[in-house]
């Protein structure tokens, strides 16, 4: 018993150990260059003026921005992936193509994706064209770098949601059919049989690909970078201006401190729904 | 409550026939047993019954009514599943509930009747629990609760006793039994268990290939089957092929039989059967139905001994009563009465 753990344990150390030290470290810097220590410019000492300095209607705005497309990501995504995994359960004819074609995105990156997005979104893009080539409307719609960050929601939703939908296809999966069919024999109809049945065995791992969807959104530079408003901008893109424009490198460690930290509260959160997925799988 | 009737039904999947034109009438309150191996057609049968696939032809009836095209919530059919299919995230109590709550059963009703199935099924004390935290047997208990607090037209049972240890599957058999018989409740029940078959069944059908071989009561069934796969898959039997030679006598490699009266027989090849608590080592003098074999193997079996013979190269069973004092490589004769032999298809 004790060799085997001894074993577990030095299997798991290089992977393991290297991530936790990395990021370790990399949280630990930073946290210290937000109250002053380890300046990369300027002298090193204890100091809160980089949080008082975020302080101000630039990082609020940021931050709400933020967390606005972190959460509308996440939950507009589930709108979508939700009934697409319900509908891809059950194997019919095209399911397996539609699944694949779904997929796509996974394999697209972040910028590449906005600016694919882009060119069908822009003030001269194709679908502006064709609503003016068709008549429908008479001047182009402006789409981009709106104030809301509307372009930059569908951005995200559309590459996000493959992703969403692996991980509710894969809860989905773990119901047993015939839980499925007892509903239906006691006198569920199919609308209740998702309310009563499917709907709250698959909670935990809705609120897994919502948490995870949040995380991957909330932190986001490349997508709100191209499409996003002009002002605010995400967090991150706030933090890269801080540092490289304005050679703020304290409140830049602050917001990455913010950034990092709102995110391993929502990963605790993840935790809490992985454990109670487990539990209910018994 | 109503009885249950399938009218020349059939079911393929792609290019298998599953279901090969079942005819079945079950009364009212009959308890009605499907048995087969694995692959025989006997789960898509239920399945059909409950609604959760279509027949490709031929008509399900509940009384008078054509089903064919009722969806399962509206059939008023209760099954109990062979993996309980209990809702893991709700307790005993709203497992049980369920089926009164999608019917829309008035709070206080609901709660009468859930107390009244706790009590059958002996489950008092657990209602708060959630299925994980129950053993095999009271998972069951909780299935069959949960299936007959709905006062079902028709009850189906897929196997319910496999995930049972041997001990608790003799209880809850009789328990099923019993309360099915109470309840007067009309039940249609699939196993591939022969024991559990015969021991629970008003009736019994025996399928094979999609197809029904025979039907009758347990008793009828194992005396009188009418094909050599009946005979062979309901306990053991010794099947052996001859020709007909007059009305009741057979001719076959092992000697002469003379067989019962009730039938008579034409010319040709036919096969007969008996069973091996049907074979007796013959008494001295005997000479009608004598077999003489070398006895292969002798197996003590608590309360018979059963022994496996060697017929000039024909295998037999038999099984006599533990005060057998012979060994292997004797060379016996036994004698099988001809009441006792049947003529098989």
């Amino acid at each position: 018993m004790r060799t085997d753990r001894l074993t577990l344990l030095l299997l798991i150390l290089p992977g393991a150990g290297f991530i936790f030290l990395f990021l370790a470290a990399a949280i630990a810097m930073t946290v210290l260059q937000s109250v002053g220590l380890y300046s990369l410019v300027g002298e090193s000492k204890l100091t809160f003026e980089h949080w008082f300095s975020l302080a101000d209607r630039t990082f609020v705005d940021s931050f709400l921005f933020s967390l606005k497309v972190g959460v509308g990501s996440a939950f507009g995504t589930l709108v979508f992936s939700y009934p697409l995994a319900l509908f891809l359960r059950r194997r019919r004819y095209g399911t397996q193509l539609i699944g694949s074609i779904i997929k796509i995105p996974l394999f697209v990156p972040a910028l590449v994706a906005a600016f694919l997005i882009l060119n069908v979104l822009a003030f001269h893009g194709i679908l502006n064209s064709t609503l003016l080539g068709l008549g429908i409307i008479d001047r182009p719609l402006r789409m981009l770098n709106d104030k809301f960050g509307w372009n930059v929601l569908i951005i995200q939703i559309w590459k996000n949601l493959p992703f969403q939908l692996l991980i509710l296809a894969a809860t989905l999966e773990s119901i047993q059919t015939d839980i499925e069919d007892a509903a239906r024999n006691l006198g569920a109809s199919p609308w209740r049989v998702i309310r009563h049945i499917i709907l709250p065995l698959s909670a935990p791992g809705i609120l897994i690909a919502v948490v995870l969807v949040f995380i991957l959104t909330f932190g986001d530079y490349a997508i709100t970078k191209v499409a996003g408003p002009v002002y605010p901008s995400s967090l991150s893109v706030l933090m890269y201006t801080e540092a490289f424009t304005l050679q703020q490198w304290g409140s830049a460690a602050c917001i990455g401190v913010v950034i990092t930290f709102a995110s391993l509260l929502f990963v605790a959160i993840y935790a809490r729904a992985a454990r109670a997925v487990a539990e209910i799988g018994q | 409550m109503s009885g249950l009737r399938l009218r020349n039904v059939v079911r393929h999947y792609g290019g298998f026939t599953a279901v090969d034109g079942v005819d079945l009438d079950i009364a009212k309150g009959e308890l009605v047993t499907l048995l087969g191996p694995s692959g025989c057609g006997k789960t898509t049968t239920l399945r059909m019954v409950a609604g959760f696939m279509a027949p490709d032809s031929g008509d399900i009836l509940f009384g008078e009514r054509r089903m064919n095209d009722v969806p399962p919530h509206r059939r008023n059919t209760a099954m109990v599943f062979q993996s309980y299919a209990l809702f893991p995230h709700m307790t005993v109590a709203e497992n049980i509930a369920f089926g009164l709550k999608m019917r829309k059963i008035p709070a206080a009703e609901q709660m009468r009747r859930i107390g009244e199935a706790i009590d059958t099924v002996s489950l008092r004390g657990l209602e708060a629990r959630r299925p994980g935290q129950l053993s095999g047997g009271q998972q069951q208990r909780v299935a069959l609760a949960r299936a007959i607090v709905t006062q079902p037209d028709i009850l189906l049972f897929d196997e319910p006793l496999s995930n049972l240890d041997a001990k608790l599957r003799e209880k809850v058999r009789l328990e099923i039994r019993e309360l099915q018989k109470r309840l007067g409740v009309t039940t249609l029940y699939v196993t591939h268990d022969q024991v559990e078959a015969l021991a629970i069944s008003d009736r019994v059908v025996v399928m094979n290939k999609g197809r029904i071989e025979q039907v009758g009561a347990p008793e009828a069934l194992y005396r009188q089957p009418l094909t050599s796969f009946v005979a062979d898959f309901l306990g053991a039997a010794n099947i052996v092929s001859g020709t007909a030679a007059g009305d009741h006598l057979v001719t076959t490699p092992i000697g002469r039989f003379s067989v019962g009266p009730e039938r008579k027989l034409g010319s040709g090849p036919v096969k007969i059967s008996w069973r091996p608590e049907d074979m007796r080592v013959a008494a001295p003098g005997a000479e009608a139905n004598i077999v003489g074999a070398r006895v292969r193997g002798v197996v003590f079996c608590g309360s018979f001994t059963e022994l496996v013979l060697d017929v000039a190269g024909q295998q037999l069973r038999a099984q006599v009563d533990t005060g057998f004092r012979g060994r292997e490589g004797d060379l016996l004769d036994f004698a099988v009465p001809s009441d006792r032999i049947r003529v098989v298809a």
